[in-house]
Parts: C-alpha cells; sequence; structure tokens
C-alpha cells in the first residue's frame, strides 16, 4: 500500500510545514460527507494516532489513517496552477465517479 | 441609491445639450449591472423592491438623456424653467409655413400609386425634415448655454412638431411596406 | 477536481461548502414543454447524464425523452381519478378529446370572450363560464382553468429538476413569449405558484435564446431571433455588449404558430376529402390534426408525403405546403418589419439570426425568413431547446450560483399601458418597448366639488379605442379629501417590474394621504381563487392516496383469497380439523366483503390476520411437500 507523490508537491508541503512552524508533517485522508460519498482530508498534524501508518517523505512525514488508505492506495499527490488557483490534487486510482463540483467522489 | 440625484450626474455625462451617447450607453449599462433587480433575484422581498424602483429611476434618467426633446425639456427643468405643453404655442410664421409644406408633400406622397416613387419621395421628405430637426438642436444648445430660456422654450415646442412630423413619415413608411 | 489546501488539524473543510442551489430553467411550451440545468447548480453526481451542451443540460425522463408533450388528460373512474401528463395524454388524444387537453398555453390569462370570438373550433373542448371572466374547461374532474392545466405541466417538470437535483428546488425561471401581456404573464407566474414553484423570473423566449446563443458566440453585436413555436411567435432584436444583452425592440403575436399551419393543413385536406370542417366531431378533428402534423413534418425530409385518412390517401407536396402556408408566415415577416423599425435597426446592421421553435423546423419558414434577412439562419443548438438552455443559464445567475457573472438582460414591455380617458380613447402612459423594469407616474385631479373618489381604467395594446385594447385592471380611488374641483392632485404610479407585471399605487399630493385603492382586475385569478385551488389540489391529493392504497389492498386481498382457497380445496380437509378448516374458510368470507366495501388499511389488517393465522397451516403444508418431493428420492438428488 502506497501513497506518492511529485516532487513539486513535496517542496509546497515542506515550504508550508517551515511556514507553520512545528508540525510533525501532513495529513491526508477520507471521509464520508457530500453529495457524492466520500471527500479528502487534508491537514497538518500535530498529534498521532496509534492506528496511523507514517510514511517518510525525508523532510516531512506523510500520515494516513489505515481506514482511509484503502481508498487512497497507489494515489498520487500533485500540486497544480489552474488559472488563479493552486492547490492539491489526488489522482486517485480508486475512484470511480465524483460530483459535479468535484469536491466529493465515489470508489 | 438616491432618486433625487440628476440624471447628468448618475449616467456621468457632462450637463449639457450636446452629450456622448457612446459614453452615455455604457456608463447606463455599468449602472444596471450593480443595480437591476437580476442582481438581488436571491435576496429578501424589500430589497428587491427596492431594486425595481432604482432600476426604474435609471432607466428614467436613460431614457430622458437619450431624447433630444425629452433631454432638452430636462435641462430647462434644472434650470427652473417648467414647460407646460398646453400654452406653449409657436408663433414663428416661417416655421409653420414650412410644417404646412411638409403636410402637404406628406399627403400627396400618400396618395401615390407607384409605391417605388413613393419610397423615393418619402425619403427625401425624411432627410429635409432630420436636416430640420439638427437645425433646432444647435439652435437649442447655443440658446441654453446663452440662458435664453423663452428662446429655448419655443425652440422645443418646434422640434416636438417635428419629432411628430418624423413619426407620421414613419407610419407612411410602415404603410407602404407592409 | 477541485485543488485542496491545507488545513489545521480537524478543520478539513466539509464538501460544498459553498452549497451551490438548485435552479432550473423551463419552457412551457405550447407543444411541448422542457426543463434544463446549469452545470454550476448542483447535479446529482451519475444522475442525469452528460448533456450534448458542455454547461447546460437539458433532463430527461426516466425512459430518456427530454421534450414533454404539453398535454394534460383528466380521467376520472367510479372510485378513482387521475391526472395523466405528457406522451400517455397525448396518445389518448382522439379517445378522449373532451378531457385531454392540448395548447393551453394558448388559453392562459384570456377572457371568455375571447375564446368565443376567436376560432373556437381551434379548442375541441367544453368551455364553462366562470363568474370571474376566467376561462375554464369542462373535464372529468370538473371544470379546469389554463392556469391548472399549466401547473400540472410544471409539476411534473420541477419533479425532474428535484430528482436529477437531488432535492427542493431553490427556484426557476419560467419562459414566456416576449409578446405575452400582462394577463398572461400573471396567469404564468399563478401556474408557477399552483406547483409550489418560487418563481425567480419570467424571462422571454428570444432573449432565452439569445443568452444560449450569445454566450456562445462571445461577441459584441446584434442578434435577431425569430422564434415561431407551436402556438406563439415572437421577433426580437438585441445588441449584446459586454455581456449585457440589451432588447432594443420585441414584437410579434400571442396566437400564431405550428398549430396554426396544422389547421390551415386541415383545411385543405378537408378541401381535398369534400368534409365540412365546421361539421366534424372532436374525435375526427383530432384524428385530422394528426393527419395534418403528419404530412407538414413528413414535408421536412421528403419532397411529398402521403398519408392515410378512413382509408383515403392524401398526398402533400412542398410547394402546396407553401401555397398553404405562406400567408401565415407572411404575417410574421410583417411583425419583423415593424420590429426593425422600431428598432432603428438596418437589415445590414444584424450580426446572426437565430431561429427558435419547433416550426422552424418548417423549410419553407427557414427559406422565407432567410430571404428576408438576407443571411442564412442560426441553428446550431436545437430550436426545441434553445429556449430551456437560455433559462437554464439565467436561473443558475438568478439563484446566486456566479455570483461574478457578468451576464445581464436588459428586456422591454412588450405593448404599451395605457388609460381610459373621455370618450373611450386610450392614453398612453407607457410606451412598447420601453426597457424594464420601469416606473412612471401620473397626476389626476377632480373635475367635481367635493370628489372623494375616482376610476382608473389600466388598459394594454397599442390600438386607440379603448374597445381594441386588452383591459388589465380598474382600480378605485377612494378616500380623496374633499376639495374644489382641480385642487386635488392624485399621483398614480405605474410600475413594471422586471417580470413585465404591472404593479400601482397612488397618493394624493397636497395633503399626503395615501388613497385607498381597490384593485379590480378586469378578470384573472384573484388570490382567493388560486388558495382555492391549491387547498383543493392537497384534498384530492389525499383522496387520491387513499384511493390507491384501497386498490392495491383489494388486488393483495384478492391474491390472499385465491391462494388460500386453492390451498383449502388442495389438502384442507386433510391436514386442518373441521372446526381450523371452517374457521380459515369464514375468514376468507369476511375478507371478501371486506374488500367489496372497506378502507385500505382495515383490508390490511385483516390480511395480516390471515396470514398469522394460517401460518400453521402452511407450515403443515409445506412439510407435506416436502414429504412429496424426497419420497422415492435420495437424499442427494434432493439436495442437488
Amino acid at each position: 500500500m502506497a501513497i506518492s507523490m511529485t516532487e513539486v508537491a513535496k517542496s509546497h508541503i515542506g515550504k508550508q510545514i517551515q511556514g507553520r512552524g512545528n508540525a510533525l508533517g501532513i495529513r491526508v485522508g477520507v471521509k464520508t460527507a457530500g453529495c457524492s460519498g466520500l471527500s479528502y482530508v487534508l491537514e497538518f498534524v500535530d498529534s498521532l494516532e496509534e492506528t496511523d501508518h507514517v510514511f517518510d517523505q525525508g523532510d516531512f512525514s506523510l500520515v494516513v489513517d489505515p481506514k482511509s488508505l484503502v481508498y487512497l492506495d497507489g494515489t498520487q499527490m500533485d500540486f497544480v496552477k489552474e488559472g488563479l488557483n493552486e492547490g492539491f490534487e489526488f489522482k486517485n486510482p480508486n475512484m470511480k465517479n465524483e460530483c459535479g463540483c468535484g469536491e466529493s467522489f465515489h470508489v | 441609491m438616491d432618486f433625487t440625484q440628476n440624471y447628468f450626474d448618475l449616467l456621468k455625462v457632462s450637463q449639457g445639450f450636446f452629450i456622448d451617447k457612446g459614453v452615455l450607453s455604457a456608463n447606463y449599462r455599468d449602472l444596471q449591472k450593480t443595480f437591476h433587480p437580476d442582481k438581488s433575484a436571491n435576496k429578501p422581498a424589500s430589497e428587491q423592491r427596492t431594486a425595481v424602483q432604482f432600476a426604474g429611476y435609471i432607466n428614467t434618467a436613460y431614457e430622458t438623456l437619450l431624447s433630444p426633446v425629452e433631454r432638452a425639456t430636462y435641462l430647462l427643468l434644472l434650470a427652473g424653467e417648467v414647460i407646460d405643453d398646453q400654452s406653449t404655442t409657436v408663433n414663428d410664421g416661417q416655421f409653420l409655413f414650412l410644417q404646412m409644406e411638409w403636410r402637404e408633400s406628406l399627403a400627396e406622397i400618400k396618395s401615390d400609386r407607384d409605391a417605388d416613387s413613393a419610397e423615393e419621395l418619402l425619403e427625401a421628405l425624411l432627410v429635409t425634415v432630420k436636416q430640420a430637426f439638427a437645425e433646432l438642436e444647435v439652435a437649442f444648445s447655443q440658446q441654453y448655454v446663452d440662458k435664453e430660456f423663452l428662446e429655448a422654450k419655443n425652440t422645443i415646442a418646434k422640434m416636438q412638431f417635428v419629432v411628430k412630423m418624423l413619426k407620421e413619415i414613419d407610419s407612411a413608411e410602415a404603410a407602404l411596406f407592409d | 477536481m477541485a485543488l485542496l489546501q491545507i488545513s489545521e488539524p480537524g478543520q478539513s473543510p466539509e464538501p460544498h461548502a459553498n452549497e451551490k442551489k438548485r435552479a432550473v430553467g423551463i419552457d412551457l411550451g405550447t407543444s411541448n414543454s422542457l426543463v434544463a440545468t446549469a452545470h454550476g447548480s448542483l447535479l446529482n453526481a451519475g444522475g442525469a447524464g452528460e448533456g450534448s451542451d458542455g454547461r447546460v443540460e437539458v433532463l430527461s425522463d426516466e425512459l430518456g425523452n427530454q421534450l414533454l408533450p404539453s398535454v394534460v388528460r383528466y380521467i376520472s373512474h367510479a372510485d378513482s381519478r387521475s391526472t395523466v401528463v405528457g406522451q400517455q395524454a397525448k396518445i389518448a388524444a382522439a379517445e378522449d378529446a373532451l378531457n385531454t387537453i392540448f395548447s393551453v398555453k394558448r388559453l392562459m390569462g384570456k377572457h371568455v370572450d375571447d375564446v368565443n370570438n376567436a376560432n373556437q373550433h381551434a379548442f375541441p373542448y367544453e368551455f364553462f363560464q366562470r363568474p370571474d371572466g376566467v376561462v375554464a374547461i369542462n373535464t372529468a374532474h370538473g371544470p379546469k382553468t389554463p392556469v391548472e392545466v399549466s401547473a400540472e405541466i410544471l409539476s411534473v417538470l420541477a419533479e425532474r429538476g428535484r430528482h436529477a437535483l437531488g432535492g427542493e428546488l431553490d427556484g426557476v425561471v419560467i419562459t414566456v413569449p416576449a409578446y405575452f401581456d400582462d394577463a398572461q404573464r400573471q396567469a404564468t407566474k399563478d401556474a408557477a405558484r399552483l406547483a409550489g414553484l418560487h418563481v425567480l423570473r419570467l424571462l422571454n423566449e428570444p432573449t432565452a435564446a439569445a443568452v444560449a446563443y450569445g454566450l456562445d458566440k462571445q461577441d459584441a453585436g446584434v442578434i435577431a431571433v425569430y422564434d415561431l413555436g407551436g402556438g406563439t411567435f415572437d421577433m426580437s432584436l438585441l445588441r449584446l455588449s459586454k455581456g449585457v444583452f440589451e432588447v432594443l425592440a420585441t414584437g410579434g403575436n400571442s396566437s400564431l404558430g405550428g398549430d396554426d399551419f396544422d389547421h390551415a393543413i386541415m383545411e385543405w385536406v378537408c378541401t381535398e376529402l369534400s368534409l365540412d370542417s365546421q361539421a366534424l366531431t372532436p374525435t375526427e378533428e383530432r384524428q385530422l390534426l394528426i393527419v395534418a402534423c403528419d404530412l407538414k413534418e413528413g414535408l421536412t425530409e421528403n419532397i411529398s408525403h402521403t398519408c392515410v385518412y378512413q382509408q383515403h390517401s392524401i398526398c402533400l407536396d412542398r410547394d402546396q405546403l407553401a401555397n398553404i402556408i405562406d400567408p401565415l408566415i407572411q404575417t410574421t415577416i410583417r411583425s419583423c418589419k415593424r420590429v426593425l423599425r422600431d428598432a432603428k435597426i438596418e437589415k445590414n446592421e444584424i450580426n446572426h439570426l437565430v431561429m427558435v421553435g419547433g416550426s422552424t423546423r418548417n423549410l419553407r419558414v427557414r427559406e422565407r425568413i432567410g430571404e428576408f434577412f438576407e443571411r442564412p439562419p442560426l441553428v446550431d443548438i436545437d430550436p426545441d431547446k434553445v429556449v430551456a438552455v437560455g433559462a437554464a443559464i439565467q436561473a443558475d445567475i438568478l439563484v446566486g450560483n456566479k455570483p461574478d457573472s457578468d451576464l445581464l438582460l436588459l428586456d422591454v414591455l412588450p405593448l404599451s399601458l395605457g388609460l381610459e380617458t373621455m370618450g373611450g380613447l386610450v392614453e398612453k402612459v407607457i410606451n412598447r418597448n420601453t426597457t424594464i423594469p420601469v416606473v412612471k407616474a401620473q397626476e389626476f385631479t377632480t373635475f367635481k366639488d367635493g370628489q372623494t373618489a375616482m376610476s382608473i381604467h389600466v388598459l394594454q395594446g397599442e390600438r386607440e379605442l379603448v374597445d381594441d385594447c386588452r383591459s388589465l385592471a380598474r382600480f378605485e380611488l377612494r378616500g380623496i379629501p374633499p376639495m374644489v374641483a382641480g385642487a386635488a392632485h392624485i399621483r398614480v404610479t405605474f410600475q413594471v417590474d422586471a417580470d413585465g407585471l404591472l404593479g400601482v399605487s397612488a397618493m394624493e399630493k397636497s395633503t399626503g394621504i395615501e388613497s385607498s385603492i381597490v384593485v379590480k382586475p378586469s378578470y384573472g385569478l384573484d388570490d382567493e381563487s388560486i388558495a382555492q385551488m391549491i387547498t383543493s389540489s392537497f384534498e384530492y391529493a389525499q383522496t387520491d392516496i387513499a384511493a390507491r392504497a384501497l386498490r392495491e389492498q383489494q388486488v393483495e386481498a384478492s391474491r390472499v383469497i385465491e391462494s388460500l382457497s386453492s390451498a383449502l380445496a388442495d389438502n384442507g380437509r386433510a391436514l386442518l380439523t373441521d372446526e381450523e378448516y371452517q374457521y380459515l374458510s369464514g375468514l376468507i368470507v369476511e375478507l371478501e366483503a371486506l374488500a367489496q366495501q372497506s378502507s385500505g388499511d382495515d383490508i390490511k389488517s385483516m390480511i395480516d390476520r390471515i396470514g398469522k393465522e394460517s401460518e400453521g397451516f402452511a407450515a403443515r403444508r409445506m412439510d407435506v411437500s416436502i414429504k412429496q418431493a424426497l419420497s422415492g428420492k435420495t437424499l442427494d438428488d434432493a439436495m442437488s
């Protein structure tokens, strides 16, 4: 089971963690919500849960809870710019469809 | 929203008879982009009602400034001169004679059986009448600047005559083409 | 997908924090109606499928049909009543002509006299005279006003919207012909109210079409929209500039459309077959209209087309069709000329000619109108759908999903508003083609000493005489302070809102007294009638539900009776004691009696009781059948 990220994503996360200061890393995950089932979680990590999987990314840790890992296996994180917007994008091979606005998805 | 605002200030064109219609229309559209009721269609009913009134006010302002006769009348009103439709009469003999001439030509054209020649004559009459209107516009503008309000009122009355004539030509044209 | 930002622990935003609102655009047409939604509105994932247009989706029913025929059939049997809308109703038109309402849009906002004066032959219904002057049609469900019939159509479309968007609608935009007068617009809004919909805006059909095209083309210029539907004709000229659509002028005929082509062709068929078109039964007439419509539509593909009516074969070719419908097309061209004059636009200034409405599929129409405007018409968006697409775009904006949108529609009043003056003449207060909203005040004075009331008659139309205009309302101004003649100054304010609907208020200026106005619409449904219709529709909804529940339980009861009786006959005697046998037989008789008359609930509890009481019998029967099945076989056989 693995989640990968592009170099651009890594460097942006690194910078943001530096900017915030004292974060263990970032947590990615999924939660149930929205019109179409699941939505992504992307947060700084201040404390770890016992069951968390921790992936070392060099400058920081990538933290995923075991349930989310099932849905996120094989996902690649990227950082992209679209016009004036920029942010992180999840390329998730498990995703079957997403709702019109792209904020939630089905697996 | 100020319902007493001068139309010229509201639409941001300088107060005077000759105005830049391109600027007028562009400013009008910008105002409506902000105040039209469509912009508050999902707001409370009271806000929508105010929007209808203010958009109505903007429309009236635009329409007034767009029409030469109404614009002229409005300028005099701002100067404190009220035009009473009933009492203003035109005493200019030469102008009245011109009026009669136009009417006669129009009546002749209407009775013309040859549509092509009627169209041509109507077009010629239209050019003449439009020319006369343009001259009245220049006259009014000068009288307004010189504050000769009595003469200016007289000019507006003449303009109204000419506008009526233009309408009649228009409906004669309509009858011709239908 | 949406781009994500890193959040503080536990602060990941809920998806759809900026929840999109649910809004649809409805094209309530004479022949067909449609509903569409813009993708800005929340589309149920996978619910509706991808539309042909990238941004707007025309919603379809479960069979995939986007067009909903604007046909409503009222069915009534002894014990139940139901309403059928759309294709199912249309199919039954010939067999149940009196209860199957077609083209109800042509009756919207009409007075009884309008229908009597018009070619009544166009409507094969029995009309009912309401005291308020509103037209009503006698149906199997009693008299129905066009507002109620339209509400049925709107309800079906709204349900499609709810299904696709996954919940109650926040608002709808309903399109109306640009040339609809105040009464017709008001009737449309009343229908929406009856259907429980929140109307964001009544949008003129040609304007909606221009929006659908204009957003594609993204440029500035003059757009001419020629909209010939089933029963209405509109012509509008618009100027597009930086997202603002300014209607320059509009005109048309709110009772001219493809229906009239069908009637003209039907008259021709009658002449060919030596039938008296005035002496047809409603069913014959409906059948002949179907033939006429087939002939017309067949000629879109072929040079000539043949149909059969009662063993007579009828052949029509394109030249003959042109002869039949050219006079009607000519009428529309006259309107086009007037609109060009009103807008002070020359034909060569027009950048795009847009064709809208099913009747513009007619090749003769395209040919003649293309000739008149000296340019080929734009037909890239399906002429049936283009209005709904434009309405959906506007609905999405009005409901608040696109706060940054540049799009703005500046529409106009289609017909002048005026007041009755001395001698039955009409004095115009607001001219046609004035941009709306518009607010105009007019002053009135008393003409008698001590006069405390006066009556004002508001009319709509272009003609000089009161009798030739549509009477909208009579207003009574009361409570004017008694003064000498001419001293009171009553300021009456007329306001036309962005829907094109009129409102009036009045005030006596010298005293500042707000005169009490008794608004008495010349005709049209008052609030009370509408409230009553809403209540009665609920009432019937309940009896309808009760009737359906009863029918279902009756079906279930007869199934239970059937199976228990046959079980008893099969081996009841063998498996049951006499007492048990009598008891179960008694229950059957009881259920039979209940099913004849009782309520669904009573039947249901009896069915449940029989289910319980016969459990033992059923178990014994099961044992027997297992034994029978196993006898003479090995266990392996039985298990495989």
